[in-house]
């Protein structure tokens, strides 16, 4: 996959940016990557709106140079992430505090995030993917059908694994179900999520929802039923597992557990409240 | 410390102070508390050296402390606070953008250039 980072500039752009990079990752006197980012984290965590959407904007207009310093490797230890480099950690800080501040940073800019997560997807820890694919979600920017895949794949490994708490999980449930999957190839990575939420460790997590958790989960999964009850459903399935069904009748999700004495709970219409943990970005 | 080295302290030695609050609050929650903080003179000591540096510190030790005051929960009291948040964020933004001016001029014109250009080949309807 071709980074549009690369295909963007012209070649004196990318001489440029590349040194301005470089500037931007070293410098104690310019502010790095790390700095922009965990200050947006700062401003958007003390609700200082004004501050955040100025800093937002830099951002935005700095982003397509710092990739060009981005390490996926970075971010493990405090030593590393003092560098300053792009990392993980910070572009999913970036978009996290770019949803909860509900400002669309441009398609362009997605698009590159997009695209360089989706090349690095391995390289992203549980809360980040969440918080990526949350902020796609809350912000209404389709990544697109190939980076939709790789996200999805991704998670449906991780989730058959156990990494994802509830929170995340619940999360990531509601947000994939609501982008499209027009295209055969997301539509198989989305059987491939509902088959790892049929596995022993993600039923241990839904032992642990909430309610907000269980409400989130249950309507991103009725989406899912219905997205595979659409005229392309052939290659996905109607959701059933040993302890719980879904159905969908008059518009309403019917969710049948199958432990003894429980009943059924309808949802007729989006949790209104949900948003994924702050991830803090460590200083 | 604080209390009694204040006067010594220059601007990584707050910055650090700062940080390393954060990081305690960070291990043990009822370290944040919001009343005592205010009230604790060696964090007022701390609000006021933040204060009168915020000229004076780097990037990193702008953006650390910051991202202390969110980790923290902690405005200070007082009309500070957002005097120092408000030339923190100016600094920051001065500083990145007198580094990535040549570059956004000439991102700016790429891309106009390239708004005509499809413009004036894209398809007629």
């Amino acid at each position: 996959m071709a980074r549009k980072t690369d295909t963007f500039f012209s070649s004196s752009q990318r001489g440029l940016s590349q040194k301005k990079g470089d500037y931007l990752v070293d410098s104690k006197n310019t502010p790095s990557a790390q700095s922009l980012s965990n200050l947006l984290w700062a401003f958007t965590t003390m609700r200082l709106t004004a501050h955040a959407g100025e800093l937002a904007d830099l951002i935005v207009e700095v982003t397509p140079f710092l990739m060009r310093g981005f390490d996926p490797g970075r971010g493990t230890h405090t030593q590393e992430r003092e560098s300053g480099a792009f990392v993980p950690q910070t572009i999913s800080n970036q978009l996290w505090a770019f949803a909860v501040l509900k400002k669309h940073p441009g398609d362009l800019h997605f698009d590159l995030c997009g695209r360089l997560i989706a090349e690095n997807v391995l390289n992203f820890k549980p809360q980040e993917l969440t918080n990526i694919v949350w902020a796609f979600c809350v912000l209404n920017h389709f990544p697109g059908d190939e980076i939709l895949v790789s996200f999805e794949v991704e998670i449906a490994r991780r989730a058959v694994k156990g990494e994802f708490n509830a929170q995340n999980l619940s999360t990531l449930i509601l947000a994939l179900s609501s982008f499209p999957h027009d295209d055969p190839a997301s539509r198989a990575s989305l059987s491939l999520v509902m088959k790892a939420l049929d596995t022993d460790k993600v039923l241990a997590s839904v032992e642990r929802f909430n309610f907000q958790d269980t409400a989130n989960a249950l309507f991103g999964a009725a989406q899912m039923v219905s997205i595979s009850q659409s005229p392309h459903s052939a290659d996905c399935f109607p959701y059933e597992t040993d302890t719980f069904s879904f159905t969908i009748r008059a518009g309403s999700l019917l969710f049948f557990s199958k432990k003894p004495g429980t009943t059924c709970a309808v949802f007729q219409t989006p949790p209104s409240k949900w948003k994924p943990r702050s991830n803090s970005p460590g200083g | 410390m604080v209390a009694t080295e204040w006067r010594g302290m220059n601007t990584v030695n707050v910055a650090t102070a700062w940080h390393r609050l954060a990081k305690l609050a960070k291990i043990n929650r009822s370290f944040k508390n919001k009343t005592k903080m205010t009230h604790d003179p060696r964090v007022q000591i701390l609000e006021r050296l933040a204060l009168q540096f915020v000229e004076d510190f780097d990037c990193m030790n702008l953006t650390n402390v910051v991202w202390s005051l969110a980790v923290l929960e902690h405005g200070f009291g007082g009309p500070g606070g957002s005097q120092f948040l408000n030339r923190a964020l100016e600094r920051i933004v001065e500083a990145a953008k007198v580094r990535i001016g040549p570059f956004t001029k000439s991102r700016r014109l790429f891309c106009r250039l390239s708004r005509v250009i499809t413009h004036a080949h894209g398809p007629k309807d």
